[in-house]
């Protein structure tokens, strides 16, 4: 007996081209959740992961012809545009926000001001914690933690959507790692310091 | 191994990282005996076993649904808008193309209604052929019937200008875009005044 093969993203993308509407969804399903966890774990907004993955989405619908099959896969091509939105999105937000007056970074106030459901999925301190430690790191660092560590992609993958070497992912990685412990330990430190003052007081 | 090098794997270790299997004894073998190495070793395990939680919390992450409402609209919008607009495009193709081969058609019923017109006084045909202004002259056709083309000692030559359209109705190519652009022809008109053959001059506007 056969077993149906699912089409390839690149057949479901050429298809969507020509205006087939099931192969534009098909290929939405496939990829929608992945690009929108990787917006909302770069930029630690909702609104903005929502934003992105839309847009990354549209510029299949305007630009259909955009994708190369020689540069990588259609799913490095997605995290690709998702990505440079996300960039524009927080230059954007800066610019209209200016510097912050708060400690840390704005991306961890935006994080912790979330209302919905990821309160709801993150519930206890270490996770939030995780949160904010990944969104301090540099932009650099912070999407190779997300795609390696959040999305579980291999250093290959990882590096077919940064465009870069997989030695460069490997050594993006260690250093931001090794950031990434230093301030989760001083975050969790910070927690536990104030569970413990008004005990103490 | 020593401490610098336990250091380059330590967090491929805490990840368990595919890696040579020597490589791996001797990099466990150093921690054992180097209590700072354990230390880092075991810091990185307990990131990994975090970030490990933090992955499968990520993966019930969902985007919201309304983006593929949204994007599915646009799509349909998209795909109807391309469909109106190469339908409009057809329309006006369709529009235009008649009002060419009206412009065509009068137009050669004007050549053949010759002998009513006033035609301004003759050149002579041999003077343009494939003249050293790298203007290129088509050959004549007949403009009456099955009338061969009358030889040129006979006929005055009259220059004109028509609508490239006139080129489709003698089954010459024309780019479409240019229908109503002018092109220069030749007209031979018999002794009688009627118009007996017309040629187009390319390279001429």
């Amino acid at each position: 007996m056969s077993v149906a093969r699912e089409p390839e993203d690149q057949e479901l993308l050429r298809r969507a081209a020509t205006g087939d509407r099931e192969a534009f969804a098909a290929l939405f399903r496939r990829h929608r959740h992945a690009v929108y966890r990787f917006a909302l774990n770069m930029s630690g907004s909702h609104a903005t992961a929502e934003e992105v993955t839309q847009e990354v989405f549209m510029t299949l619908i305007r630009e259909p012809d955009s994708y190369d099959p020689n540069r990588g896969s259609v799913a490095a091509f997605l995290y690709g545009i998702a990505r440079n939105h996300v960039l524009r999105v927080r230059k954007r937000e800066w610019r209209f926000a200016g510097l912050p007056d708060g400690e840390g970074d704005p991306d961890s106030a935006v994080w912790a001001a979330e209302d919905s459901t990821i309160r709801d999925l993150i519930r206890d301190e270490e996770a939030l914690a995780v949160r904010k430690a990944i969104l301090s790191l540099p932009p650099v660092h912070r999407e190779v933690v997300v795609l390696c560590e959040l999305e579980e992609l291999s250093y290959a993958q990882a590096a077919d959507i940064l465009g870069c070497a997989i030695g460069t992912v490997r050594s993006r990685l260690h250093r931001a790692r090794q950031s990434l412990r230093r301030t989760l330990e001083s975050l969790l430190e910070g927690d536990r310091k104030r569970r413990e003052a008004p005990e103490a007081g | 191994m020593n401490c610098a090098e336990f250091h380059q794997l330590v967090e491929a270790l805490a990840r368990q990282e595919p890696m040579d299997a020597s490589l791996r004894g001797s990099a466990l073998a150093h921690s054992q005996s180097c209590t700072a190495c354990r230390c880092a070793l075991s810091q990185a395990q307990e990131l990994t076993a975090v970030l490990r939680r933090a992955a499968h919390q990520n993966r019930q992450v969902r985007a919201p649904v309304r983006i593929e409402e949204n994007l599915l609209r646009a799509f349909d919008e998209r795909k109807s808008s391309r469909r109106v607009g190469k339908g409009a495009l057809l329309a006006r193709h369709r529009w235009f193309a008649a009002v060419t081969a009206s412009v065509a058609a009068i137009g050669i019923a004007l050549l053949s209604w010759g002998p009513q017109l006033d035609l301004p006084p003759v050149e002579q045909a041999a003077t343009i052929g494939n003249d050293s202004e790298g203007v290129i002259a088509s050959e004549f056709f007949p403009l009456q019937g099955e009338m061969e083309v009358p030889p040129s000692e006979s006929s005055g030559v009259v220059r004109v200008a028509v609508p490239r359209v006139t080129l489709l109705a003698f089954g010459l190519p024309m780019n479409p875009e240019l229908a109503m652009e002018p092109i220069e022809a030749e007209i031979l008109v018999g002794e009688d005044g009627a118009a007996q053959a017309i040629r187009f001059l390319h390279g001429r506007q």
